[in-house]
């Protein structure tokens, strides 16, 4: 009797977690875009739209925007201070230190002082953790959070040109935040970007970026569920320059559910070097 | 039952809770403003480490009015405990080859039965090397050679660690965290190479196994590191047979990982259950880890253990330790050396984790935030006696240096079950660390 509750269990845990990343799948596009087709989409986009640009300028638009977190294959360094705050009230800094080299990114605890020399690696879509103190090097979800609203995979970054399609790009008057928040004040034109997952159960199966029109930088983007549900959005708010490329400076990330649980970042020191492949291995993280 | 369902409830119930927050919209003002550039903090980072944690807990047990195991008519059971622990590590590198780690402790541990403490054995000042090793990596990192005393765990379990083969068994169902001994490694000389996605590493340890004579035993590591995360361990001990284990992890979506482990023996873990004849005992754990939008986790995890008694051998152990310990405290005993000696291998027995065959572990835990409560709820089950332990956790960082944790555990079974036999019904613990 005791197994079969908890053979029950399993199965209905195992049901409502595969349930809720399945449910609404029905209401995202399903159309897979890449390479040859863009431009035909981008046609049939136009018919319905007299803003639409073409999708090979999407494809332009989203490299330029991983161009500003990062130097393509050329191994670099940054730091990183995240301030998380929960219900309007200051809660937690930390401080990480990043190396990253092509889809890898090595990350170290600065502070707080009982996280310090804390590990994380990220291998593609895999992640590791290595807490000091312990011998054991545990595999994590990029989904975890790590801070606040910022997850793992926040902060190891993201490649959106191979993780994600561009799935629509049009023009549009801006709407202000994902809730409505200044609809009816002064709207700006801005390029509003369509992207969606490559691979099935991402934690961010489509994201929206609303790009300025005049500086193509990204203003905001909106991160989606499967279930098409708002689970982050992401504000640009300040780019500086380092060894003369324009990087990402600082990102606010607020949650749409919990309102007033936000989280500052802050990227600083940008830095191109060599980087040993070695470090990227997890039995490395123990050395 | 009725508790299992409770405890599995009260396991499930924040996920449900932390959907329902409410908060007022305001326009978040940008931090860096006021708290200039953090430089300095992170030139703060560099090889050199001395990390000093001082921690200090006191444990309340509410003991079961007689345990069936106990020979004496007096409590032999110790229902409070209080433990002060310093605990240094000192790491430094003198270039980008070499570089040492220490970490020693000092222990200051009082123990009572009865709740006085004033009368109990105080054993004070013990102090343990739990790591001491000189470590050579190569300029580009793929080599590494280390020589000392060392605790390399390659388990991915979160609360079945079977393939740690160093570690043979569980001295507790949960490791104590607070005992900083759960640290203290093995002496030996290991070396890694790493290429690329592959690794393989070699270890010759000074054995400590309870269970085999050996004072030396080997061990060799294949691993490979991808989406499918496999390594393949080769342990042999002197005067046995190849132990064989293996891990397999997978990341099945950004929010589930899926861990699985098999062990292989030709020997039981176990003194006081017989060996059978021609067999060889496997270990099996499967299991998977889900990320939660609220941030909360849940770890469930599945282990079945061949080294564990079947229920006639349970049913004739406890049975006979429990009539042992009965003679003995009615005065009635003809061989008081075997009576003893049955009574106090049934308790050392029990003192040990993974008596049985099947278990199932159920973990939840809130995201980890620095500033915030940590929670943590989780119950062990033995599948096959259908007793259990529920436990709960909070901890909270009050300042930089100082942190608290509160934990409770709840056991619940038969008199003559698994976690029925542990001599507490209940046990609190408050534990404060201050780190220098």
């Amino acid at each position: 009797m005791h197994k079969l509750l908890i053979i029950f269990f399993f199965g209905l845990l195992l049901m409502v977690t595969f349930t809720s990343h399945s449910f609404n799948g029905s209401s995202l596009t399903k159309r897979q875009i890449t390479g040859d087709n863009l431009d035909k989409l981008a046609g049939e986009v136009d018919k319905d739209t007299q803003n639409s640009l073409t999708l090979a300028e999407a494809q332009q638009k989203l490299n330029y925007i991983d161009s500003l977190r990062g130097y393509d294959k050329q191994g670099f360094s940054f730091h990183l201070t995240n301030v998380s705050y929960k219900q309007d009230k200051r809660q937690t800094v930390n401080r990480l230190m990043v190396k990253v080299m092509d889809e890898q990114s090595l990350v170290e605890y600065v502070s707080p002082k009982r996280q310090k020399r804390r590990k994380i690696l990220k291998q593609g879509n895999n992640m590791w953790m290595h807490i000091p103190g312990t011998r054991n090097i545990l595999r994590i979800t990029p989904a975890q959070r790590l801070i606040g609203q910022a997850s793992n995979g926040d902060v190891t970054g993201t490649t959106f040109s191979s993780d994600y399609d561009v799935m629509s790009i049009t023009l549009e008057k801006h709407q202000g935040n994902a809730q409505g928040k200044d609809e009816g004040k002064d709207q700006k034109e801005v390029i509003k970007l369509e992207l969606t997952a490559k691979r099935k159960n991402t934690a961010y199966q489509k994201i929206i970026f609303y790009l300025d029109v005049e500086t193509q930088l990204p203003i905001s983007s909106d991160f989606y569920s499967r279930s098409n549900r708002l689970l982050k959005r992401a504000e640009y708010r300040e780019f500086k320059k380092y060894e003369n490329q324009l990087k990402i400076h600082k990102i606010l990330l607020t949650d749409p559910i919990n309102q007033g649980s936000y989280t500052w970042m802050k990227f600083d020191q940008y830095r191109k070097h060599d980087i040993n492949p070695a470090l990227f291995h997890k039995d490395s993280l123990l050395r | 039952m009725v508790r299992f369902l409770i405890c599995v409830l009260v396991i499930v119930m924040p996920l449900v809770c932390s959907g329902f927050q409410l908060a007022e919209d305001v326009e978040p003002l940008d931090p860096f403003l006021e708290v200039e550039t953090e430089q300095a903090a992170f030139l703060q980072q560099n090889e050199n480490m001395l990390r000093v944690e001082l921690k200090s807990y006191f444990q309340q047990n509410r003991l079961k009015q007689q345990h069936p195991f106990n020979p004496s008519n007096e409590d032999i059971f110790v229902d409070a405990k209080q433990v002060n622990i310093m605990d240094f590590t000192v790491v430094s590198s003198w270039d980008n080859n070499w570089s040492m780690k220490i970490r020693q402790d000092l222990r200051y541990q009082n123990e009572s039965v009865e709740s006085n403490l004033a009368n109990s054995d105080i054993e004070p000042n013990q102090s343990t090397l739990l790591e001491g090793l000189l470590r050579y990596k190569s300029d580009d990192n793929r080599l590494g050679i280390e020589l000392g005393r060392n605790k390399p765990q390659w388990s991915t379990g979160i609360s079945f660690d079977i393939a740690n083969i160093l570690q043979p068994q569980r001295s507790q169902p949960y490791i104590d965290v607070d005992s900083v001994t759960s640290y203290q490694g093995w002496d030996m000389i290991s070396t890694q190479y790493i290429d690329e996605h592959w690794s393989i590493g070699g270890y010759i340890v000074e054995s400590e196994s309870p269970f085999l004579t050996g004072d030396r035993e080997l061990v060799v590591r294949f691993a490979y590191q991808g989406d499918n995360s496999v390594s393949i361990l080769l342990n042999q001990v002197e005067g046995a047979d190849l132990t064989y284990a293996a891990t397999w992890s997978r990341l099945l979506s950004d929010n589930i990982v899926f861990r699985s482990e098999w062990t292989l023996h030709d020997y039981r873990l176990s003194n006081s259950l017989n060996l059978e004849e021609s067999k060889s005992y496997q270990r099996l754990m499967t299991g998977i880890a889900i990320t939660f939008a609220s941030g909360w986790s849940l770890f469930a995890e599945y282990l079945y253990n061949e080294h564990g008694a079947s229920p006639a051998e349970w049913r004739e152990l406890t049975l006979e330790t429990m009539l042992a310990a009965q003679r003995l405290r009615m005065e009635q005993s003809n061989n008081l050396a075997q009576d003893f000696s049955l009574t106090f291998s049934g308790l050392d027995f029990i003192n040990q984790g993974w008596l049985r065959k099947n278990y199932f572990s159920l973990l939840m835990r809130s995201q980890e935030v620095s500033d915030d409560w940590l929670w943590m709820f989780s119950l062990q089950s033995s599948l096959d006696d259908d007793s259990l332990l529920f436990r709960f956790e909070t901890a909270k960082n009050l300042s930089d240096n100082l942190s608290i944790r509160f934990q409770g555990e709840l056991f619940d079974g038969c008199e003559l079950c698994e976690y029925g036999l542990n001599p507490n019904q209940s046990t609190m613990r408050m534990v404060f660390s201050w780190l220098f």
